[in-house]
């Protein structure tokens, strides 16, 4: 899976480059992310502005990332569509992860 | 490829002209009984065929995009549960889907023939979205399933397994 990611600040804005996060790309979205967290990346946007498709596996993959920042950090998600959100409401994911609309909000809501 | 079956299916009832300016809701009104099958082997990178084939098929149905995504999402959990825990994750098995549409629902089997679900996991699962440490990273495909689809049956028929999903247009 082609994940871009860069730098801003102290924030890792993570954009995955597919449309699908299933069980077929789970490990290796998974693993990569678990990289950056464990170099030191301890405040995450996760930019879903190229994925249209996310399935139980994919969503416990980032819940499994979020876990893995041990409360010391966070992992807030953004440019999400509304389908996908629609997983994250059957799930009641969205108590867990604050959803910002744009890139824009969620890097000045995490600067404050 | 239901909209091809449709057209050949009425025109006994119907001129080409009429059919040619027909939208694919319209031709639902036909009432005619249109069921689609198809199978994909069990591998975890086949099933994002399966999801894109039945987006396809929810496509021209008088559902919102929200409610197609959850369809897809449905039959790409009970999908995904086959090749894990039915087939064990081994290749080589048949995931049957079977999408059948009428005036005003829609029926999704997926068969397979591998290990039955058992009973105690056959109900969604529930879990406490605030407690963080606790979250499931798995498990939350039926729970999934339940919640998205308007009724949910199990059946197994000889060593067949059957999971029946069933969407109501609104």
């Amino acid at each position: 899976m082609q994940i871009e990611h860069r730098k801003s600040g102290d924030l890792l804005i993570v954009i995955p480059q597919q449309h699908r996060i299933d069980a077929s790309s789970t490990k290796d979205f998974k693993g990569k992310m678990v990289d950056w967290i464990n170099e030191g990346n301890q405040t995450i946007v996760l930019d879903l502005q190229k994925v249209d498709f996310i399935d139980s596996s994919g969503l416990g993959a980032i819940v499994s990332c979020y876990k893995s920042l041990g409360g010391q950090g966070t992992l807030v998600i953004c440019n999400i569509s509304g389908t996908v959100a629609s997983l994250f409401q059957l799930t009641r994911m969205n108590r867990v992860f604050r959803i910002f609309q744009s890139q824009d909000e969620a890097i000045a809501a995490l600067s404050k | 490829m239901i909209h091809s079956q449709c057209v050949l299916a009425s025109r006994v009832l119907h001129t080409q002209k009429q059919i040619d300016e027909m939208r694919p809701v319209d031709l639902m009104d036909l009432k005619l009984s249109r069921t689609i099958k198809f199978t994909i082997d069990s591998r975890l990178e086949h099933v994002a065929l399966l999801g894109l084939a039945v987006r396809s098929i929810c496509a021209p149905l008088p559902l919102s995009p929200t409610e197609v995504y959850q369809i897809e999402l449905s039959v790409v959990e009970a999908a995904n549960n086959i090749i894990k825990h039915a087939y064990r994750g081994q290749p080589g098995h048949a995931v049957e889907v079977i999408a059948t549409i009428s005036a005003d629902h829609l029926i999704v089997e997926i068969c397979d023939s591998g290990i039955p679900i058992p009973k105690e996991r056959r109900t969604a699962a529930d879990y406490d979205p605030t407690d963080v440490l606790n979250l499931p990273e798995s498990g939350m495909g039926l729970h999934i399933i339940h919640t998205a689809m308007d009724k949910v049956e199990y059946e197994r028929h000889g060593h067949k397994n059957i999971l029946r999903l069933i969407r109501l247009f609104q």
